[in-house]
């Protein structure tokens, strides 16, 4: 028992390595292969990181006398790899009430869960931490990375993104769904309206002048006296979602906040149409990003004419069963969204497996499946960057980006390569070798052996 | 060679380019033995109609259509056609269960716009209303969609209706919790729905219509059920009881809306207000036995519809048929049983097709076969409403979107079958099944997707002819065909002249040499048609052919008898070798290790040095080859048989085999490389020892000179060895196959005829007594003019004997006119019927009528040419009658074959159907 408790306490005393450590002035990295994604791989070169910033890659870079360097010969190192939809680092994907769009992630991001932790190891640097699937109007995301004692110092952008799900979400028919989406969008124009007529009754008011026109001349007049703090947390998400100025009728105001981009659930193909549909509805078209189910790729032609990113959850595989032979056939994923020149991201697989968990495993079954391997490694770096809004800081190495890092002891698409240090805006913040953790899930089965006899 | 390949390319490209000019084209037709436009204007079938379709449109529907040229054709002679099913009450989005007693779901949300719906196309459904739901006083909103087709085209109402159920009541309140609920956000009172009585459901519709907004609060679902009804949308009111459905034709007049209903179990009792009010009734009938897991009683609906209600309401109401609610509907099956309460034909069909198109406001593209419209169709194995009928195809927009698995199984129906065996069947069916008669009688099984073929009510069905002399396949080869020449090895494939004696309904030939050799000779069962080179042939040996014409009966029959006593000897070692074989396969299932010396010495047997085997070195030269080329051939012969191989002359050192025959000096051969005008045949002559020389040509198309010289007599690649000794696992090695003996073992045994060339008295009894007598081998008479002063002797060894006529039906017997088919048909001697010609056998069903003509009885005629030409042969098990197990040889008549003015509408052969136009 005492044993144990020495254990547990030495396990607490290693977790979260990188906590309070400061950015040192300048890294340097040597006689690395690197892959920038953003360009063609160099075999052997050095990469100098000024305060966090990437400050210069190349093959001939001078490395100044006080940086300090890390000679990484033989090692591969990559931009640091991107989870771009995921609930984890919350204790529960969803609320169980449909429409929240006033619920932020911030109030339920848990910095000290193994889950950080775990995707540190895994090379992961940014993680776009959103409400699940589960729900019709989820709430805002956050940008942030695997390292850091609070949410302010792991944050790397604040929210823009606010979760939708056209897939019914439990208990919920897709009658029930789309009509609950549709009510929270007629809801928000019908506050509005109201909101605007009120604002119109409070200038006049103010002013000491009679309401003179009808309830629907009001509204419109009142529009551009909405300020921000009369509207109500739930309406705020939702007018930021449609773009962040107050229209009513064909009444338009100034924008009052930055508008919001939705991640948009799609389990199946046929949720494709009307997800794309709901965005165009409610202008935010164009910062519309689908999240899609295995068997969405059947929708390709729908979502080439879009042409949004897309963010590909569940099985890479799909299976389907021919319903009067009883077949089974069977399509891999990627490799259709790859063909149709459509921009997605992967993620870790819904299998708890550990290989799944790894966005490099990920990839690797992307080109075994026939995807260039480019594309594949994109798909885990600069795509999800991008598709966050994120691709001028995040998912490539090159001048002037955060100096996100991922050091492997191979190529990164191969099964025998592991992460060996992660640097996350110049902090060295993972280091394999001291991954005690690590040290001891490898070593235990030898411990196990010596302690057996009590 | 190479020239060859040139043609066979240029062949192959011209197919190519052919093949895409077709697939350019959009436009095809459809052509059916019935076509059901189902149109107001044309309700009943077309017959032998035809639907051309354009862009998955239909452009015209009639009886020979002037098609535009190109158009491609797909032809069902048997099959129906009919538009796709309307399903106006389906179960496609399965259940839905929002809470609000008003409300403004719609049920095109729920449709899966990808989904692969093959089990409601396989049904024939192509169209269906989707229902938002049955649980609430409004539902919301329903909608039509196709059941096929691109994902974005499916949808062809998104807001179809205002959905109304009647008899719901009890709606469960409605909570709304704040979020979150505070000292200053308290939480409200659930809000309370309504109706909670039959009383109170229209007071509730008629509120929820002109009501305004109350509390100043969005009640969404109640916004949502005012646009709907503002829009004008119709009204599909779903009600069972009388009570309802008084309720519901009170509303729809108070309102003025267009309306219908659906459910309207007890509709029956409203006939005549429903008739006044003009709401058409979609009629939920229960389809039960489609259930996955049905107990009779268990889940009896008490208000389901019963089957006299659909008849009833029809007389007065536009009337469309669905299946219960939530389950996938057999349509075609619904529309059947409502024939059982006594709908109409015409109206049960119209009520799954066009009735509910125009209920559901989507005419104008389905439900019927018209111009313009949307060619949703479907082809029929059969009648529409025939219980044994299923949908081979169904097409949604001109695509093919569904089609049933293949299957060779055929049923033949008609007014009279023979079967052969002295029954017929009246008003009967007949099952074929892999090549096989699998049943036959009054009403026979249906496998699913079998084809039917309704040949009508005064159509004959018989078994296939057979020809018991024939010489089909021989090519006018006037050869001599001995005793070890196999056959049926020359039938490959049915050529020209095959279809035409097929065509004739001559299914069967006894193929037999023109000249037999002195060791006897092969009878062969051929058929006439096959789809592959193993289905042409019947029976390798049925039949042993000796001659005893112009011999003196005893020295003939002294020669024969040497010749049977050497095959009893063979006959001996075989049945030894079997004894042995049977043994050692017992022992070593027993576990008995059988340990016999093995004798390692091979024995080459010494290859006696022949005409032709051996290497050859050839020359072409001539015709479009600007100089001559030389290669090399191995070849060897066997008997009269040569077989080998032919090196390129390109040096590419690809080989292709030659077969033939040689015979005398004249050597046949054909090298099996396929080009668009059959294999490529050699015809050489060997002028002098070691040399030949002659032509080898392509079809009419080439032809070339050969020469070649034998540069090495030794028996290269084809070296017999043969092993005397056991194998080493110890199981008996075969005696040696004698294929000039090979025919007699089956003779002994007694299970084949011996054929026997017989004119005289004397050369007839000769060969009855030594074969019959002496051998027990049955005997078949050829030739025999006199067979009926030898009648007697005929008779008395009645099944042994059998005659085949003469071709000469009408000949002069001691001055008078004699027809020998008449004269011993009358004896009772079995007869049979030969050609004694290649595709002149074509022209024995003409014999078979003069037959009848000169007094033989058509039914005799009939049984001439089938179930007694077959026992001649001890083929009785095969062909000759149409009892289950035998090969499907059949022919449909237009009447009994041998009455005027009957014509021969089809042929099987083995199954296979004689394609009609090479005929």
């Amino acid at each position: 028992m005492t044993r144990m408790l020495t254990l547990g306490v030495a396990l607490l005393a290693a977790a979260l390595p990188a906590v309070g450590q400061v950015a040192p002035e300048r890294v340097a990295l040597t006689g690395v292969r690197i892959l920038p994604i953003s360009g063609p791989a160099i075999d052997k070169g050095t990469i100098l990181i000024e305060r966090g910033r990437i400050a210069a890659v190349g093959e001939d870079v001078e490395v100044p006398f006080d940086a300090r360097v890390f000679e990484l010969d033989g090692r591969t190192v990559m931009p640091g790899l991107i989870d771009v939809h995921t609930w984890r680092g919350m204790d529960q994907p969803n609320e169980t009430r449909p429409v929240t769009p006033q619920l932020d992630v911030y109030d339920a991001i848990d910095p000290s869960q193994l889950f950080f932790e775990d995707s540190l190891r895994l090379g992961v640097t940014a993680i776009h931490v959103m409400p699940g699937d589960n729900t019709v109007v989820g709430g805002l995301g956050r940008v942030v990375r695997p390292i850091g004692r609070t949410l302010g110092e792991m944050t790397i952008a604040p929210g823009s993104f606010l979760k939708l799900a056209v897939a019914p979400k439990g208990g919920f028919d897709r009658m029930m769904q789309m009509s609950t989406l549709r009510e929270a969008f007629a809801k928000l124009s019908d506050e509005l309206g109201k909101l605007a007529e009120a604002r119109y009754e409070e200038d006049r008011k103010e002013k000491d002048e009679p309401v003179d026109v009808v309830p629907d001349e009001a509204r419109k007049r009142g529009v551009k006296l909405i300020r921000v703090e009369d509207l109500t947390d739930e309406t705020r998400n939702l007018l930021r979602l449609t773009g962040g100025a107050v229209t009513v009728g064909d009444e338009t105001g100034e924008p009052l906040l930055d508008p919001l981009g939705a991640f948009v659930h799609c389990a199946r193909a046929m949720d494709v149409a009307p997800a794309i549909q709901i965005a165009r509805d409610n202008g935010f078209f164009d910062r519309l990003v689908l999240v899609l189910g295995p068997e969405c790729f059947k929708a390709i032609p729908e979502l080439k004419k879009a042409a949004r990113p897309v963010v590909l959850v569940g099985d890479l595989t799909h299976r389907e069963t021919d319903p009067l032979t009883g077949k089974v056939r069977e399509t891999f994923v990627p490799r259709k969204y790859a063909d149709a020149g459509l921009m997605f991201s992967l993620l870790p697989g819904p299998s708890s497996s550990l290989p799944e968990r790894m966005l490099t495993y990920q990839a690797a079954r992307c080109v075994r499946g026939g995807v260039g391997r480019d594309v594949a490694l994109r798909a885990i770096t600069s795509h999800p960057a991008e598709t966050l809004g994120l691709g001028d800081q995040l998912g490539s190495i090159e001048v002037g980006r955060a100096a996100h890092l991922v050091v492997f002891t191979g190529d990164p698409l191969d099964f025998n390569s592991v992460v060996e240090r992660v640097f996350i805006d110049g902090i060295p913040a993972y280091d394999r070798a001291r991954d005690v953790r690590l040290q001891r899930l490898l070593s235990f089965q030898e411990t196990n052996a010596e302690e057996t006899p009590e | 060679m190479n020239r060859l390949r040139t043609i066979r390319r240029a062949a192959a490209l011209g197919l190519c380019l052919l093949a895409t000019g077709l697939a350019g084209a959009e436009r095809f037709a459809i052509r059916a033995g019935a076509v059901y436009p189902l149109t107001e204007a044309q309700p009943g079938p077309i017959v032998d109609g035809m639907v051309l379709i354009e862009d998955g449109r239909i452009v015209a529907v009639g009886r020979g259509l002037d098609l535009p040229p190109g158009t491609s054709v797909r032809h069902w002679p048997d099959a129906v056609i009919v538009p796709g099913f309307v399903s106006a009450a389906s179960y496609v989005v399965g259940r839905h269960t929002g809470p609000h007693t008003v409300g403004a779901y719609r049920a095109a949300d729920s449709f899966d716009t990808y989904a692969d719906y093959r089990q409601h196309l396989a049904w024939g459904t192509t169209t269906a209303h989707l229902s938002p739901g049955g649980h609430r006083l409004v539902a919301g909103s329903g909608a039509v969609v196709k059941l096929a087709g691109p994902a974005d085209e499916r949808v062809l109402r998104p807001l179809a209706d205002v959905s109304i159920n009647l008899g719901q009541f009890q709606p469960p309140d409605i909570i709304r919790p704040p979020f979150y609920a505070s000292s200053d956000v308290a939480i409200e009172p659930a809000e309370r729905q309504r109706p909670t009585s039959r009383l109170g459901q229209f007071l509730e519709l008629n509120q929820r219509i002109t009501a305004g907004p109350s509390d100043g609060r969005l009640d969404f679902h109640q916004r949502g059920f005012q646009q709907f009804w503002e829009h004008g949308l119709p009204l599909r009111i779903q009600a069972r009881r009388a009570a309802d459905l008084e309720g519901a034709v009170r509303f729809a007049a108070q309102h003025k809306r267009p309306a219908y209903l659906v459910g309207a179990a007890e509709g029956d009792w409203l006939r005549d207000a429903l008739a006044t009010a003009d709401l058409p009734v979609v009629l939920r009938v229960e389809d039960p036995y489609n259930r996955p897991t049905y107990e009779i009683g268990a889940t009896l609906d008490p208000l389901a519809a019963r089957l006299v209600t659909a008849a009833r309401l029809a007389e007065r109401v536009p009337l469309a048929l669905a299946g219960r609610d939530g389950e996938v509907a057999d349509l075609r099956m619904v529309a059947l049983l409502a024939r059982r309460g006594g709908l109409s034909a015409e109206k049960a069909l119209q009520a799954i097709t066009r009735i509910p198109a125009e209920i559901l406001g989507v005419a104008d593209r389905v439900g019927s076969l018209a111009p313009g419209r949307d060619a949703d169709l479907l082809v029929l194995s059969g009648p529409p409403l025939d219980v044994t009928t299923h949908v081979l195809r169904t097409y949604v927009d001109g695509e093919l979107a569904y089609e049933a698995e293949g299957s060779d199984a055929v049923v033949i129906r008609a007014g009279t079958i023979w079967v052969g065996n002295g029954e017929i069947v009246r008003d009967g069916s007949l099952l074929v099944e892999d090549g096989k008669i699998r049943a036959v009688g009054q009403r026979v099984p249906h496998p699913p997707q079998a084809r039917l073929i309704d040949a009508g009510a005064d159509a004959f069905v018989s078994p296939g002819f057979i020809d018991a002399h024939g010489h089909l396949g021989l090519e006018g080869d006037q050869g001599t065909v001995a005793a070890n020449i196999l056959l049926h090895r020359i039938v490959g494939r049915a050529s020209e002249e095959f279809l035409r004696v097929a065509g004739a309904g001559v299914t069967t030939v006894m193929l037999s040499g023109y000249r037999i050799g002195g060791s006897g000779s092969r009878v062969t069962a051929i058929k006439t048609y096959g789809q592959r080179p193993d289905e042409m042939i019947g029976k390798p040996i049925a039949g042993v052919r000796f001659s005893m014409t112009g011999k003196d009966p005893l020295l003939g029959t002294k020669s024969i008898k040497s010749l049977l006593e050497r095959g009893k000897k063979y006959a001996e070692t075989w049945q030894k070798y079997d004894e042995e074989l049977k043994k050692w396969k017992e022992d070593r299932a027993a576990g008995k290790q059988t340990k016999k010396k093995v004798e390692e010495v091979a024995d080459v047997e010494a290859v006696a040095i022949d005409p032709i085997t051996g290497t050859w070195e050839y020359t072409i030269s001539g015709g479009p080859i600007p100089e001559p080329v030389t290669s090399t051939m191995l070849l060897k012969l066997t008997g009269a048989q040569i077989e080998g191989r032919l090196l390129d002359p390109q040096g590419s050192g690809e080989e292709a085999v030659v077969t033939g025959t040689l015979n005398g000096k004249q050597v046949e051969m054909e090298i099996d490389q396929e080009t668009p005008f059959g294999n490529p045949k050699l015809v050489a002559t060997l002028e002098r020892d070691d040399y030949m020389s002659g032509a080898l040509s392509i079809g009419d198309v080439l032809s070339l000179e050969f020469e070649a010289t034998r540069t090495d007599k030794s028996d290269v690649e084809f070296k017999v060895k043969r092993r005397k000794s056991r194998n080493k696992d110890g199981r008996p090695t075969p005696p040696k196959v004698d294929e000039n003996l090979e025919p007699l073992r089956p003779l002994l045994a007694g299970e084949i005829p011996a054929v026997v060339d017989a004119t005289t008295v004397g050369e007839i009894i000769a060969a009855v007594e030594l074969f019959v007598d002496e051998y027990k081998v049955p005997v078949v008479l050829l030739n025999a003019s006199d067979a009926t002063d030898a009648s007697e002797q005929l008779l008395e060894r009645k099944d042994k004997v059998g005659v085949i006529v003469e071709t000469r039906l009408r000949t002069t017997r001691d001055d008078r006119p004699y027809v020998q088919a008449v004269d011993l048909g009358r004896k009772g001697v079995r007869i049979a019927l030969q050609s004694d010609a290649e595709d002149g056998a074509r022209n024995l069903p003409l014999m078979g009528l003069y037959a009848v003509r000169e007094g033989l009885g058509g039914d005799a005629a009939l049984r001439a040419l089938t179930i007694e030409a077959a026992r001649m042969f001890g083929m009785q098990d095969q062909v000759g009658t149409l009892e289950p197990g035998k090969q499907a040889d059949i022919l449909i008549h237009t009447g009994h074959p041998f009455d005027a003015g009957s014509r021969l509408e089809r042929v099987f052969v083995g199954g296979n159907e004689v394609p009609r136009h090479e005929r």
